[in-house]
C-alpha cells in the first residue's frame, strides 16, 4: 500500500489516534520518512494535542472531596 | 463480579482524572466536585455489577458522564451552544505551523505554549458543546479508543469519530483565536491577503 500527501492527511487522526489498520499505519509512517512537510504537520497536531492533554489534566484535587467521597462510600456501607 | 469492599483502594486512585474531566465539564470548582462526588457513590452502590479485571476507568467514566448529563447539565446556565461549521482541514498548522519552530530554532511545544497560556486552553475545551467536549476530553486528554467512548458515551463508533474529527477542529478554532489576539495575528473571518482564506 502506497500514500501520498492527501491520503495522509485524510487519515491523520486516525493514524494519532492508534486506531488505523497495520495497513495504513504502514503506509502513512513510510510517508512520513520521505515526505518532510507531512511529517511536520503530523508533528504539529500530535504536539497540539499533548499540549491540551497536559493542559486538561492537572487538577489538583481537593482533601475535602477525598475525604467527602470515603465518607459517602463508608456511610452508604449496609 | 467485583468486591465492594476493595471499591476504595481500586477506584479512589482514578480520582485525579476524573476530577480533572469533571472541571471541564462543570467549569467550576463546586460543580465538579459534586459531579465527583456522586459518580463515586453511584459507582459504589453498582460495584457488584461490574466485572472484575474488565476496563474500570471506562466503568468510572460511564458513571461520570451519565452523572454529568442526568444531573449537572440542566443546572447550569449555559450560553447558545455555537456550532461554529465546518472548519478546514489542519486548520491551525496551517495559520500557525509554518512560523514556527523551524524559524526560531524553537521546539513546536516550547512554541504552542508560548500562543496560548494553559487557562486558554482549558478555556478552549471548555467553550466547545457537549457533544463535541466529550468525546474530545475521553480521547485527547483520557486516551480512551474509539469503541470505548462509544461504550462509555452509547453512541455507535462512526457518531464518535465524526464528532472528534468537527470538535477537534472547533478547538483548534478557538486556539487560533488566543493565539491571534496574542501575535496580533489576522482575526477570522477579516483573514489577511495572502492563503489564509
Amino acid at each position: 500500500m502506497v500514500c501520498n500527501c492527501d491520503d495522509a492527511c485524510r487519515d491523520l487522526h486516525l493514524y494519532l489516534d492508534g486506531e488505523a489498520t497495520v495497513a495504513v499505519r504502514t503506509a502513512i509512517s513510510a510517508h512520513l520518512e520521505c515526505c518532510p512537510s507531512c511529517a511536520d504537520a503530523f508533528h504539529f497536531e500530535a504536539q497540539v494535542r499533548m499540549t491540551v492533554a497536559r493542559c486538561c489534566c492537572e487538577e489538583q484535587v481537593p482533601e475535602s472531596l477525598r475525604v467527602r467521597v470515603l465518607r459517602a462510600i463508608y456511610t452508604a456501607n449496609p | 463480579m467485583a468486591d465492594q469492599a476493595t471499591f476504595a483502594d481500586d477506584a479512589l486512585p482514578l480520582m485525579p482524572s476524573l476530577y480533572s474531566a469533571a472541571m471541564r465539564l462543570t467549569r467550576n470548582p463546586a460543580d465538579a466536585e459534586d459531579l465527583v462526588s456522586e459518580t463515586y457513590l453511584r459507582a459504589y452502590r453498582s460495584y457488584g455489577t461490574f466485572t472484575a479485571g474488565t476496563n474500570l476507568k471506562a466503568w468510572m467514566y460511564r458513571i461520570l458522564t451519565n452523572a454529568y448529563i442526568s444531573e449537572y447539565r440542566r443546572r447550569q446556565r449555559r450560553p447558545a451552544e455555537t456550532d461554529l461549521g465546518d472548519v478546514e482541514h489542519l486548520y491551525l498548522y496551517r495559520r500557525l505551523g509554518g512560523d514556527t519552530a523551524a524559524r526560531l530554532g524553537r521546539s513546536v511545544e516550547d512554541e504552542l505554549s508560548s500562543l496560548f497560556t494553559e487557562h486558554e486552553v482549558k478555556q478552549a475545551v471548555e467553550d466547545l458543546p457537549d457533544y463535541y467536549r466529550l468525546p474530545v476530553l475521553l480521547a485527547d486528554v483520557e486516551g480512551f479508543s474509539y469503541s470505548e467512548i462509544a461504550e462509555i458515551l452509547d453512541v455507535p463508533i462512526g457518531t464518535v469519530m465524526s464528532r472528534l474529527h468537527r470538535g477537534r477542529k472547533q478547538l483548534h478554532k478557538r486556539l487560533y483565536d488566543f493565539a491571534a489576539r496574542h501575535r496580533l495575528l489576522p482575526q477570522e473571518p477579516e483573514a489577511g491577503p495572502d492563503d489564509r482564506s
